[in-house]
């Protein structure tokens, strides 16, 4: 047996390729796959990136700074990048995919960090737990990407209701955002933005009234610095206006409608408002429809500024509206006049006639009546503490002057007349040089003469008086009292024993009572007498008295 | 014998001037408490002011109406006090001893407690005599007073049948008039209060 015969003998192998993979691959497999999903899932619910720009980053760090609303985490910062100017930082925030539908374009993000100032403290919790960014959502109907972050949070958030009116000051004013905005001492509102127009020179504030004290804006309302404590010394006196503790510390705006202004119609929010230095300056400074006119007066206007009442007989209506310092062609140096020209404004509206301009032509028609009735201008003083003076309008007798004199720039001008203190002093100059032309020396030696014929009088009167006391001194004379009281005393016993209680007085009237009771028992028989003289000899027959019958007996 | 004869000439002329004696009857309106009581302070007040009499009542006789016009004065029958008087004492008499809720006082006995519960009565008499057609009356008007303001005033005409003769019988059923006034103004007292 060969080999070969051996080899063919045996049983042949059969050879199949085996190609199946082996099962432990699946493992991987489902981990890739559950990667790619986890990847794809991943891309697809991402929330949303956002870019905010921020004027530094100070307290953000990608990767660790969150995002919150209402205090939910709804997202982080991803990346924080420096602006293409370098005046900034763009912050890359990546939120949830809840918080796409809440971007609102007017959305606002601020940086949430320890503060310390005159709002008070804020921000300490993140002193642990470090800063983030506050997300409060807008209203806005467009969604935005790109938001520019807030310094601090804002005054008023986003949606609360409201009313924002615009203010404007001349005076800085001092006022922070944030300060508060009171009606009658009560807070209603607070300062939203502050900011100084250059071209204007004014500043502009903002400020937020909420729902519902928003309902007490009118067109009437008036605004004014409530800050601090306000002394003002005017022609009236001294006034000293002082404002809540919250406002003498950090200032605020207040506002009301004046007392002797309706209420009016709903604010217009289009229109700026003044904001007053004091409240009052709402009545002082109120604008009004006015006539102007120039009074030329002789006396000194030291002591008169610009915004001094015009008042007529105690009422005020109108005010100073400027002294006229410089020289005209009408007071230059080189003409006769010397009087001081000063502009004052007829208000209508401060005597209950309608703030416009019709009141405006019907007080110019009743003024130049006025004038000629003998209505004048004269500077009194307001008040003898501060010196301030106003001026007053009253009727005079009527004189050649009793007109409304030619314009004067313009102006038409109400005559004048000298104040109460230049006349006091015409009086007293006038006392004076009447005392001066008075022939003292003459006067002197009258009242010598005078005082030493008195002086004989006063002995004479004197003697008269020793003389007197000598009597008083009499024993007799002093008894005198003695015997008037005794005589008074015998003269009331006397009296007292005719009273009603006394013997006398009963017995005097039980014997009237029996003479009334005499007399009329005495009656018939004088009636009987009168009838028939010789009744009581010859008597007629006795006649009884006619009776009266019974109804049984009729 | 002639001196005899004078005498008794003259002994029957005197018998001739001789005066039948009529008796002068005197009669009481007021009538007399029963039983004394002791007066009770704190009640309400009623001050009784002297009686007003129109003329022709002020006089002792006692009157006989006649005609609607015409009087006649008795000359034997006479009150035993001033009618004004029996009057004002029938009427405090009369509230005292009827009316418990309230007490009468004559303003000449007394004067008002408290001013605001005493009301002070005013009464003028215009008529107070029995009449020939077998009647008494009593007619007046009178007002009550307190704190000087009159609260209530009234005119008043009261009648009675006479059923007997002679004035014992009026003067009773007078009485009896006064009474009704009395009681009637005092329950008017009594709502007052």
């Amino acid at each position: 047996m060969t080999s070969t015969e051996l080899d063919s003998d045996l049983p042949q192998a059969e050879i199949k390729s085996h190609y199946r993979i082996s099962k432990v691959w699946l493992i991987p497999f489902v981990a890739f796959s559950i990667g790619i999903w986890m990847v794809v899932d991943n891309y697809y619910n991402r929330g949303p990136e956002i870019v905010i720009t921020f004027d530094n980053a100070e307290g953000l760090e990608a990767g660790k700074t969150r995002v919150k609303t209402l205090n939910v985490d709804i997202g982080f910062v991803d990346k924080v990048l420096l602006n293409k100017d370098r005046r900034g930082v763009l912050v890359h925030v990546r939120l949830a995919q809840q918080a796409k539908s809440l971007l609102h374009q007017n959305s606002q993000f601020w940086v949430v960090k320890p503060r310390i100032g005159k709002g008070g403290i804020s921000g300490l919790s993140t002193l642990t737990s470090g800063s983030y960014i506050e997300f409060v959502p807008g209203d806005s109907s467009e969604m935005g990407e790109e938001f520019v972050g807030l310094d601090q949070a804002p005054v008023t958030a986003q949606g609360i209701p409201g009313t924002r009116i615009n203010l404007v000051s001349q005076q800085g004013d001092s006022l922070s955002i944030g300060e508060p905005v009171l009606y009658r001492g009560f807070e209603v509102g607070r300062i939203e933005q502050s900011q100084f127009n250059i071209a204007e020179r004014l500043v502009h504030y903002q400020v937020f009234i909420k729902a519902p004290y928003n309902e007490l804006l009118t067109e009437n309302t008036y605004f004014w610095n409530a800050s601090g404590i306000n002394l003002n010394a005017t022609a009236d006196g001294v006034k000293v206006n002082v404002g809540s503790i919250e406002t003498i510390i950090s200032g605020g705006v207040a506002f009301d409608v004046p007392t002797d202004l309706p209420l009016g119609n709903a604010i217009d929010q289009a229109k700026d408002h003044i904001l007053y230095p004091d409240q009052n300056s709402v009545y002082e400074r109120r604008q009004y429809q006015a006539k102007e006119y120039v009074i030329l007066f002789e006396d000194s206007v030291r002591g008169l500024e610009v915004g001094a009442p015009l008042e007529y007989r105690g009422i005020r209506v109108g005010t100073v509206a400027e002294i006229v310092s410089y020289l005209t062609p009408g007071n230059s140096f080189g003409s006769n006049e010397r009087r001081i020209p000063v502009v004052v404004k007829f208000e209508p509206a401060r005597i209950g006639m309608p703030n416009s301009s019709d009141s405006v032509d019907k007080i110019s028609q009743y003024v130049e009546m006025w004038a000629k009735q003998g209505l004048k201008a004269s500077l009194k003083s307001g008040s003898l503490l501060t010196g301030n003076l106003f001026v007053d309008l009253d009727y005079y007798e009527v004189d050649k002057n009793s007109d409304l004199a030619d314009e004067f720039n313009q102006y038409q001008v109400i005559p004048s007349i000298s104040g109460s203190l230049a006349q006091i002093e015409q009086k007293v100059f006038g006392i004076l040089e009447k005392f001066e032309a008075m022939p003292i020396n003459v006067t002197i030696d009258s009242i010598n003469q005078m005082l030493s014929k008195a002086t004989v009088t006063m002995q004479d009167l004197n003697q008269v008086v020793a003389q007197v006391e000598l009597l008083l001194a009499n024993q007799q004379t002093q008894q005198i009292p003695q015997h008037i009281n005794q005589t008074l005393d015998e003269l009331s016993d006397t009296l007292k024993s005719y009273n009603e209680q006394a013997p006398v007085y009963s017995e005097v009237e039980k014997s009237l009572q029996q003479f009334q009771q005499l007399m009329r028992e005495m009656q018939p028989l004088i009636k009987e007498l009168n009838n028939k003289p010789n009744s009581l000899i010859f008597e007629n027959r006795a006649q009884s008295d006619r009776e009266p019958k019974g109804q049984k007996n009729d | 014998m002639i001196k005899p004869l004078i005498i008794l000439s003259l002994g029957i002329l005197l018998l001739g001037c001789q005066t039948p004696r009529m008796t002068v009857s005197y009669y009481q309106l007021a009538p007399m408490l029963k039983e004394g009581q002791q007066v009770a302070l704190d009640k309400p007040q009623l001050l009784v002011e002297p009686v007003r009499l129109v003329d022709y009542l002020q006089r002792p006789n006692l009157l006989l109406k006649l005609e609607s016009n015409e009087l006649f004065v008795t000359k034997y029958q006479v009150w035993a006090e001033p009618l004004a008087d029996g009057i004002s004492r029938t009427i405090v008499n009369t509230i005292n001893t009827n009316q418990q809720s309230i007490r009468a006082d004559s303003s000449v006995f007394t004067r008002c407690r408290k001013k605001d519960q005493c009301v002070s009565l005013e009464l003028l008499v215009e008529s107070f005599y029995p009449t020939e057609q077998a009647t008494v009356e009593f007619s007046g008007k009178y007002r009550l007073i307190r704190n000087r303001q009159v609260i209530h005033q009234e005119d008043f005409m009261l009648s009675r049948t006479l059923e007997l003769d002679g004035y014992v019988h009026s003067v009773d059923l007078l009485r009896g008039l006064v009474t009704e006034l009395s009681t009637k103004i005092s329950q008017q007292v009594s709502h007052l209060e």
